[in-house]
């Protein structure tokens, strides 16, 4: 068996992998993960076409830096994608555009002679440039089969003739399966995004092959190729003619990566999320690095093993593997070129396919009275099996064009050639989407005049070059004109056919786009379109009332066209949802305007936005508007959108208010309920030393012969409580001006040392006396605070006073430290007690907490202490708060904000 | 994404314009070697990966905003 049959055998069983992943995607359409941000931007890399593949290698080899132009204006587009594609996404889908054509004819009063012009532009430019692959993927398998005849065989003889056949068959069933061509196709963008995975894998993996395996990594290419030769003529850009050169293909290519009829079709229709714009922000730049990243080291490679030109430089990537004997690697990469091919061309004939149907045939049949006669029954189908006829129409022409004509041609150019073709749509489709002033009248102008210069300075130099018209023309000039050179335009001699094609069909363009805008006038209509475009973010969620309509339809009549299109059971589906959403009574007779513009954005999907004009037209009756009233209704439209975003945020806020007082409310109630409770533990507090004062004092009185000693220890016990009872009434009084605010306290630049020092000095008998070892820990370089001295002793005696309290009843032991972190300064006094229990560690500084804890052994004091001291720290912007020791016993802490300087 | 991502963006292709054109351009436009690679190659590959990172950067930015809510 020859390696010929291995080649068609690889191929055959490539293209059934594509079936099985489009059909496996399609059953799982529904689920979430198919329709991922990664998935989108790898089908954006349908950029990367077999011109990639083996062109940018041959381009390397002979020309060197400047294939990269395609590559530059797309990755400079990336970071425009959320202003640019983002907007076109959204116009696309509140209208339900479907291609660029149908763009460009609904920004412009959904003209349907603008829709036909630029789907005509469309077919021209992308039919030799669907054929080149068919030419790459051909001559690759001829490397393999050495069978020189190759093309010029009967058809039967041709590979590249049953792959078309492959090929149309899995567009009609992957790329036109559904009458409403708004709708998503998973399995195709699938199988796209499956092929740019691969066809990245094969060229990475030849770029290993042959800078690590046939040189020694990049620069021993670079440094062995430094003897060539032309060398600095392919690691520089020419200084002469080279930056002009560079700057406009960059532009061109900037413009193609949106205007491609391929790119608009993954990017905008086959869009599912706008969202997904954001990784392919990053993602697209870096797939069109690493595919760009060996392109010149395959090609000085190439120019170093093949010298002097004996091997075209469109097929090192296939020559250099198999001269090595690498059959593996060169059949990997065949079928990397293939997938590459494959991708564009399924992608761009389901494109035209759906162009041509919208803007040729649809109002070719509605014009034609006997035609839409005749077929009007069947119109949907008409529709669905047209476009499949279009995609093999199409492929036929394509692989004609191959055979017959483009043959001459490197890949290069031709794909150039079509971009600048592509490209002539940037003034009305991308100047229409931002300047409401440019009209139909126009993009007319605009249209014509690039076309015609793209025409003359670059596609007739192709047909002269194919030796279909005498070559007096390239020579002489048009008319015999000087100035007419079709490679000179207008005497201005480019080193670059292409860029200069460009340049001069840009700017005509351009300049025919403002000029006629400029000096004519728009339709109502336009307007309409031209404000529902150029503010699409302002509309696009009120989009059916946006767009002006008056006049008298039923709503019997349009339902009954739709579901020509349709089928009734969707027709009647779209409807109910659309009147529960809208409130549109059911059984009204009427259709108002809503009705109206929602049918004939639903129709739009099928048959395309100038074709659904059309036939809404027919089936209502409009009346004249006058310009103002597109005006009024479109303010009126804005002020309720503005009113209705005012309402929102109005009662938003009021909700937020609401939430506040019930908030409020509930605080209050809360400090209401511990206030009572306040009261009740105080008056609780204070009875226990009247009781014991009232009962000495009746004793003492009662009992006139009490001995003295008795007398003097009861009255000693009634001071006693009298005191208590004092020092409980100061800590409430205290307690109560502070939360009221009323308590100042001034505050002065203090060494809390000092602080912790004098506290130590006033306990310091206190503690001897009952046993207890007292030390401290004081910082060496403690910065200062602001704070008030004395209530900072009054905190420091209290916490004192409690570890006194419940420290170790034979050998307790305090100890104090200073120490600071993170700016703020800390003082810690710990004992050896008992601890507090996890769960009443923040409790503890509430008011009365250790009088409501029955289970703990009550102490003496007023249970106040902590709650007076935690209110001085908060005075003090600090914090304090109450930890278990590491081994045993609790330390209580507070911390202070560091002066600031 | 906020209004300021946006704009970011927009400066991001400004600036990347600007440096992948002449005059810029012309600073790494010799036919050189450095350290085994040529110069220009060197500049348009800085500048790519560049481009790349900083997009990244910005998205990543401009979801996280949006996550947060505002």
């Amino acid at each position: 068996m020859g390696i010929e049959w291995v080649v068609i055998i690889l191929s055959s069983a490539y293209l059934g992998l594509l079936f099985v992943i489009a059909g496996w995607a399609e059953k799982n359409a529904n689920k979430q993960w198919l329709s991922n941000p990664y998935i989108y931007a790898l089908s954006l890399a349908v950029y990367c076409t077999a011109w990639t593949f083996y062109g940018s290698v041959g381009r390397a080899a002979n020309q060197g830096l400047d294939f990269l132009t395609t590559y530059m204006g797309p990755i400079l587009m990336a970071p425009l994608f959320w202003l640019v594609l983002r907007k076109i996404i959204r116009i696309c889908k509140a209208q339900r555009i479907t291609s660029i054509a149908d763009f460009i004819s609904a920004r412009y009063g959904k003209s349907l002679f603008l829709g036909a012009f630029a789907t005509i532009i469309c077919i021209l430019a992308i039919i030799p440039y669907i054929s080149i692959q068919l030419k790459a993927i051909s001559s690759s398998f001829r490397i393999f089969s050495a069978d020189v005849a190759g093309s010029k065989g009967l058809f039967f003889n041709d590979s590249a003739f049953y792959l078309m056949v492959i090929l149309a068959v899995f567009t009609i069933f992957f790329g036109s399966r559904k009458i409403d061509a708004s709708q998503k196709n998973t399995g195709l963008i699938t199988v796209v995004a499956f092929e740019s995975l691969f066809k990245l894998f094969a060229f990475v993996v030849l770029g290993f092959y042959v800078t690590y395996g046939l040189f020694n990594g990049f620069s021993d290419i670079f440094i062995k190729s430094s003897e060539l030769p032309y060398f600095e003529r392919l690691i520089t850009i020419d200084p002469v003619d080279g930056y002009g050169d560079w700057f406009w293909l960059n532009i061109l290519s900037f413009l193609a990566i949106i205007l491609l009829p391929r790119q608009f079709h993954v990017a905008v229709k086959e869009n599912n999320d706008e969202n997904h714009l954001k990784k392919a922000i990053w993602l697209f730049p870096l797939y069109l690095f690493l595919i760009n990243v060996f392109v010149l080291p395959i090609a000085l490679g190439g120019n170093l093993l093949f010298p002097g030109n004996s091997v075209d430089a469109d097929t090192y990537v296939l020559v250099m593997p198999l001269a090595q004997g690498n059959t593996f690697l060169a059949l990997l990469v065949f079928l990397g070129g293939f997938s590459a091919a494959t991708s564009m061309i399924i992608v761009s004939t389901s494109a035209l396919s759906i162009m041509i149907s919208n803007n040729l045939m649809i109002p070719g049949i509605l014009r034609s009275e006997f035609l839409s006669k005749k077929l009007n029954p069947q119109l949907n189908k008409v529709v669905l099996r047209g476009r499949q006829l279009m995609i093999v129409v199409m492929l036929m022409l394509a692989y004609l064009y191959y055979k017959y004509i483009g043959q001459p041609f490197p890949l290069v150019s031709i794909g150039l050639i079509s971009f600048v073709g592509v490209a002539q749509f940037a003034p009305s489709a991308i100047g229409g989407m931002f300047w409401k002033g440019g009209n139909y009248k126009g993009a007319i102008a605009s249209l014509t005049v690039g076309f015609l210069v793209w025409m003359f300075t670059l596609v007739l130099p192709t047909i002269v070059n194919a030796k279909l018209i005498d070559a007096t023309i390239l020579n002489e000039g048009l008319l015999g004109l000087s100035w007419l050179k079709p490679q000179a335009f207008l005497g201005v001699d480019f080193s670059n056919n292409v860029s200069q094609g460009f340049m001069w069909s840009i700017l005509c363009n351009g300049l025919a786009y403002v000029g006629v805008s400029a000096l004519t006038s728009q339709s109502i209509k336009e307007t309409n379109q031209a404000e529902v475009f150029v503010d699409i973010f302002k509309y696009s969620t009120v989009y059916e009332s946006a767009i002006v309509w008056k006049g008298q339809a039923f709503i019997t009549d349009i339902k009954n066209l739709l579901s020509m299109f349709l089928g009734k059971r969707r027709t009647d589906l779209a409807f109910e949802r659309f009147s529960d959403r809208n409130a549109i009574e059911q059984g009204t007779i009427e259709a108002d305007f809503r009705v109206v513009n929602f049918a004939e954005k639903l129709l739009s999907g099928a048959v395309g936005s100038a074709s659904a004009r059309v036939l809404m037209s027919s089936v209502v009756k409009e009346e004249e508007i006058k310009l103002e009233e597109v005006f009024n209704i479109l303010q009126e439209t804005q002020r309720y959108i503005t009113d209705n975003k005012e309402l929102k945020k109005k009662s938003v806020e009021l909700e937020n208010a609401g939430v506040k007082l019930r908030q409020a409310n509930k605080e209050l109630t809360k400090l209401d309920e511990l206030k009572d409770e306040f009261i009740s533990t105080v008056t609780h507090e204070m009875r226990t030393p009247i009781t014991s004062i009232r009962a000495l004092s009746e004793i003492i009185n009662d009992n006139e012969d009490l001995k003295t000693e008795e007398r003097a220890k009861f009255l000693d016990t009634i001071v006693e409580e009298t005191k208590r009872m004092e020092r409980l009434i100061n800590q409430v009084l205290d307690l109560e001006k502070m939360e009221s605010g009323k308590l100042e306290i001034p505050f002065s630049t203090i060494h809390l040392n000092d602080v912790a020092n004098e506290s130590v000095r006033k306990v310091k008998q206190l503690i001897s006396e009952k046993g207890i070892a007292l030390s401290t820990n004081l910082h060496g370089k403690l910065p200062l605070v602001k704070g008030n001295r004395d209530r900072l002793v009054q905190v420091i005696l209290n916490l004192m006073s409690n570890a006194i309290k419940f420290c170790d009843n034979s050998n307790g032991e305090i100890t104090i430290t200073t120490s600071t972190r993170n700016g703020s300064v800390e003082l810690s006094v710990s004992d050896n007690g008992p601890g507090v229990p996890k769960d009443s560690q923040k409790l503890i500084f509430e008011a009365f907490y250790q009088a409501k804890n029955q289970t703990l052994k009550k102490p003496e004091g007023s249970g106040l202490g902590l709650t007076i001291c935690k209110k001085i720290i908060d005075k003090h912007e600090g914090s304090i708060w109450i930890e278990n020791g590491a081994e045993s016993g609790a330390v209580v802490a507070f911390s202070l904000p560091k002066l600031k300087l | 994404m906020s209004k300021k991502v946006v704009t970011y963006l927009t400066v991001i292709f400004v600036a990347f314009a600007l440096a992948l054109h002449y005059p810029f351009i012309a600073i790494a436009n010799k036919p050189i070697l450095v350290y085994g690679f040529p110069a220009f190659l060197i500049y348009l590959t800085c500048v790519w990966v560049l481009l790349i990172v900083v997009g990244f950067l910005v998205v990543r930015k401009g979801t996280s905003d949006d996550t947060h809510g505002y």
